[in-house]
Formats: structure tokens, sequence, C-alpha cells
């Protein structure tokens, strides 16, 4: 098909109105081979977005709404006996897709987050004897509303951490909401399908893996995640703990990721910083204290970039 | 610096826009914010002394927040800080110690401070005016050597184009002092990202000479390196910032320049297999800047 990356974000862009940071974010992710964390109120086109996505890559897509009552096996698939054939058969879950979309990840118990992050990390399921590889490629987007918090099961850091970014949705400007009531006012609006191909972005990935990367870029990604550790007097009491250095490779992955949707060869500073506030903001424990000040964790991660300076 | 950057970090997260943010901001009535040399024309190698002076309507203790922008190549060698209280006012006085190692023209950003205005109670960004130094002396290793008639007709370029500026800014004084319903003594916006000062024509031109022998003499990704330096830094950009910052800077609003920017960009950044041809691409563009 030989679509570009700029094709599928053009096409999605065509179905969402605004929400430009999101859908790169969606396009990076997928050239980067991760899974994104949205998080944002309501009715900003989440399931659009991820719909859209599937739909202009030709894949499977599939929707799990997370609830208290989800069990593991409504997620990775279960074992029945079929008393036609006196044996069990195996009924995969709705993870075995290309783009799934994991709403309101965190309303289900910790046992249901585990077993879709694991599926996320480990690529591949095991349901009783027998392990299945997922497909390839597979892309969780996982939201988050940050309201409504009572009954919800908050991810521990260490399971944030595989969210290769997490994407702070806000609210559409003036002029955006007044496209959106032209676009979805009246019928139905499919999102456009077949921009690209599976084998598209397959390709696209190993494009961007061949991207280059300057040994000073490299260094100041390692400065950039290494000031979160070790972070200016100013900003110590308010991060407890910094991010992993799972954290380094994915802003070098997405880094790339952005180079090539760019059309480029080669990552540039700007690259670098560009992705790196998607990629910090889910791996750093704050302290009580910025909570307690009314402070801004976004504008912490900010201050802790913009002290690193870019070569 | 690591300290200053540190300040500047506390500024930011209070600047973040939430009421707890803008609540933890001093409230200061500024009554003047200035920012000066001791010399408008330091010599190479030469220490001078950059100094910002705060004035400040009421009595208080010590004054922080005070935010000193990029300072191009200067090296800084020292920085004092007094605060003075003498009636009902304060004086706020930080010297600053620095060398230029290199020769040419420095623009530097205005200094700034957030607080919350005594007189109307809203947060606010106050800034210096920004500082343009010339600096005299040996000239760097690449740099041209002698006074060519080139260099001649450069300089009085330059001079002309710093008249037409201050030209300007006499206007545009006039002409803000006409609108104004009552005088206030310092820059009274809102919060606002501090602007570089806009230079004329001939620092770019003067850099491009200096970044093509650069790129000339040795094709090489250090070389790149430098010549990308050059052209910054006669824009008013600083180290440590990222060709998203410097193309947003007025000075770089020219479309050929910009072009210039981005190629020197790919010839440090790329891999080897492709520089010889960025450096080329960056020879072209350069040449087509100049001409």
């Amino acid at each position: 098909m030989n679509a570009t990356p700029r094709d599928l974000l053009a096409a999605l862009g065509r179905t969402i109105v605004g929400q430009h940071e999101t859908l790169e974010a969606l396009v990076l992710a997928a050239i980067a081979d991760g899974h994104v964390l949205l998080e944002g109120p309501p009715g900003l086109a989440k399931t659009l977005a991820c719909r859209a996505l599937a739909a202009a890559l030709d894949g499977e897509f599939k929707r799990i709404q997370f609830t208290p009552d989800l069990l593991p096996s409504d997620v990775v698939g279960t074992r029945i006996f079929d008393q036609s054939e006196t044996a069990f058969s195996t009924v995969l879950g709705p993870v075995f897709a290309n783009v799934l979309l994991a709403d309101e990840i965190n309303r289900a118990p910790a046992k249901v987050q585990s077993a879709l992050l694991e599926a996320m990390q480990e690529r591949q399921v095991t349901i009783g004897p027998q392990t299945h590889a997922l497909p390839d490629p597979f892309v969780v987007l996982a939201t988050m509303n940050p309201l409504d918090a009572d009954g919800t099961y908050a991810l521990p850091l260490a399971q944030m951490d595989r969210f290769l970014m997490k994407i702070v949705l806000g609210y559409p400007t003036r002029e955006e909401e007044r496209a959106i009531l032209d676009r979805f006012g009246g019928e139905d609006v499919q999102p456009p399908s077949g921009i690209a191909g599976l084998d598209d972005l397959r390709a696209w990935r190993t494009g961007a893996r061949a991207v280059h990367v300057d040994d000073r870029l490299k260094e100041y990604i390692v400065d950039l995640v290494a000031g979160t550790r070790k972070p200016l007097p100013d900003a110590g009491g308010y991060i407890e703990r910094g991010a992993s250095p799972r954290a380094s490779l994915a802003v070098l992955r997405l880094a790339r990721a952005k180079a090539y949707l760019e059309g480029r060869t080669f990552v540039l500073p700007d690259d670098v910083r560009s992705v790196a506030l998607p990629v910090l903001r889910h791996r750093i424990a704050f302290s009580y204290r910025v909570q307690a000040e009314g402070l801004d964790p976004d504008g912490l991660v900010r201050a802790c970039i913009a002290a690193v300076p870019a070569p | 610096m690591r300290a200053r950057h540190a300040f500047g970090l506390a500024t930011l997260i209070l600047a973040m826009g939430s009421v707890a943010g803008a609540q933890a901001l001093p409230r200061l009535d500024v009554t003047s914010f200035t920012f000066t040399s001791d010399t408008r024309s330091p010599a190479q190698e030469q220490p001078f002394h950059l100094i910002i002076d705060v004035h400040i309507r009421g009595r208080i203790d010590d004054l922080e927040g005070v935010v000193l922008p990029q300072l191009g190549t200067l090296e800084i060698l020292g920085d004092e800080k007094h605060t003075t209280v003498r009636g009902d006012a304060t004086e706020y006085r930080e010297s600053i110690a620095v060398v230029a190692h290199r020769g040419g023209t420095i623009a530097i950003p205005p200094a700034y401070l957030d607080a919350i205005d005594a007189r109307d109670g809203k947060p606010k960004r106050f800034l210096s005016d920004p500082l343009t130094l010339q600096v005299s002396g040996p000239a760097g290793l690449l740099i041209p050597d002698s006074a060519t008639d080139e260099h001649r007709l450069r300089g009085l370029i330059r001079i002309g184009g710093f008249s037409i500026g201050a030209l300007l800014i006499v206007a545009l004084a006039l002409l803000a002092l006409g609108l104004r319903k009552a005088p206030v003594p310092i820059a009274d916006a809102e919060v606002v990202e501090p602007e570089p000062v806009a230079l004329s024509q001939a620092a770019p031109v003067d850099a491009m000479v200096e970044a093509r022998r650069y790129l000339t003499h040795d094709p090489s990704r250090e070389s790149a390196l430098a010549a990308r330096s050059a052209l910054w830094h006669s824009i008013g950009a600083g180290d440590g910032e990222t060709l998203a910052d410097v193309v947003r800077r007025p000075a770089a609003h020219d479309p050929v320049l910009r072009a210039v920017l981005r190629a020197l960009e790919r010839a440090a950044f790329t891999g080897d297999d492709d520089r010889p041809a960025a450096i080329e691409d960056a020879l072209r563009a350069l040449d087509g800047y100049r001409a």
C-alpha cells in the first residue's frame, strides 16, 4: 500500500477535531511498538480516536470496558468443556486484537489489570496448558478517567511503567467545539478505513529502528531521565522516586518514531524534548506535597526537562 | 548556574497557573527593573559586570525570583547580591562578573521577575530591557583576521542597523507614552515569555561567514556543531536551546535564515553516511542567505 505515517495522521485528523497531540501519540506509539495511557474526562473522543486508528490501519479492533467485577478470563480468554467433544476447548479473549481499547482500566481490580499488563509486556497469553501469541501489531490504548475516583483501583507505578507514554487530554477550544458540532451533529461519521495496512506499519517500525541517534542525544536522554532521580533542590521535596531506565528506552524509541514520522533519518534534540513529557509524567512518584500545595505534576516534569540543556 | 536553574525551576513551578501557585508568588510593588553592563564594549578575555537593579516600594528582607537570561557565550565568574532597605523602599542589586571569550555582538534577552503586582493584585512577569554588547579584541580562531573592505562595509551596515533599531525603539517608546494614561516606570506586561532583542541582519551575516569557514575548512560533525553554534549566538540564542526555541525568536523569522538553521541542524545530527550531503546542503543554504 506504501502509505506513510503522515497519511495515517492526516486521516485521523479528518475524523477527530483537534486533539493533535493525542492523534500524534497514537501514531508514534504504533510506530514505536508501544502502548498508550489516555487520561481525560469523558466525551473527548478517546474511544473514537482508538477506533479510527484501528480502522485506518485495517486492523482488528476490540474494546473491553473495565468494571469491578471483571475477571482475568474475560480479558485473556478461558477454557470451556465441550460436552459434544468431551474435551476442553479454548476461547480466546478480546485481548487478541491489533488495537485493543481498555476503557477505564482503573475500574478493574489489580489481578485483571495484571493479566492485561502481562499480556502487553510478554505479547503472549497462557490459557491452561497452551501459550498463544498475540497478534502483531498489538497496541493497547487504555483510558483512565481522572474524575469519579470512588471505587477505582489505581495502577501501581510498576504497571504504569509498561505504558510507553501517557497522554492527558484537555477540552477543545471554542472553535474546535464548533467544528465538532458541524462534523458530528448530523449523521454518524465513520472513521476512514484502509489508509494503511498492517504491513505498512511493520515497515514503518523497521524504518524507525534504523533512524540515526547521535551520541550526544543519547547523553541528553540519559540526563533527562537522571534529572528526575536527582531533582534540583527546589523540586526535591516534590519527587519521591524518579523514572526507570525503561523511560530512557521509551524516549529513545519515541524520538526515533517522531523523526520517522517527520520524514527524517536522524533524530534532533527537538524530537527528544517533545516526547519526554508523555514518557516521564506517569513514571515519576510525586510526594504528598504536590497535591497538598495544589501544584501541577506536569509542571514539575516540564521544569525537570527544562533544567537539562539540549545539545 | 545550577542554583540559578533551580531558582528558575521554582518560579516556573509557581507560575504553572494553579491558584495555589499564583498565591505563592511574592507580592511586590516594583518601581523599576534595569539590566545594564558596566561597559557596552567589553574587551575579549577582560572581565566586566552585568548589573541588575530592582527598586521596590515597601520593605522586604530579601528578594528572590530574579531570573537571569541565557548569557550566550559569556562565562560567569561570580555573582553578588545585595538587598538594601532605605526608608520605605527596597533596593536589590545583583552584580554578575562575566568574561567574553569570543569577539562579536552578543544579544542578551531581558532578565525577569515573576510576582503579584501589588498595584492591581495580578500575577505578572516584570521584564528588564534586553542588553546588546559589542565584544572587541582579538578575533577567534576562524574569525576573519583583517579589516577588509567587506568587513568595513559590514560594520557600516551594522551601525546603520543599530541606528535604525534605536530610532524605532525611541519611536515606539514615545508612542507608548502617548497612549498610557499614567506613567509607569517599568514594563507593566502580563505574564509573557521574554523575547530577545531582534538584531540587525549584519550579525547573522558575520556568523554565516564564520559558519562557512568552519564547514569548508573541516567538513566534520564538530565543524557543523561549531557553525550551528556561531549562527545561534548571532541571533541571540544560547547553548542548551533547541531549534524549535531558536526559530521562535524574532531574529529568526526570515524563512531563508530558518532554512539555514535547519540545514545546519541536519549537518550536526545526521549519521556519518549522510553528513557530506548535509554539509553540502548547509553550504548552499548559507550561500543562498548571503546572496
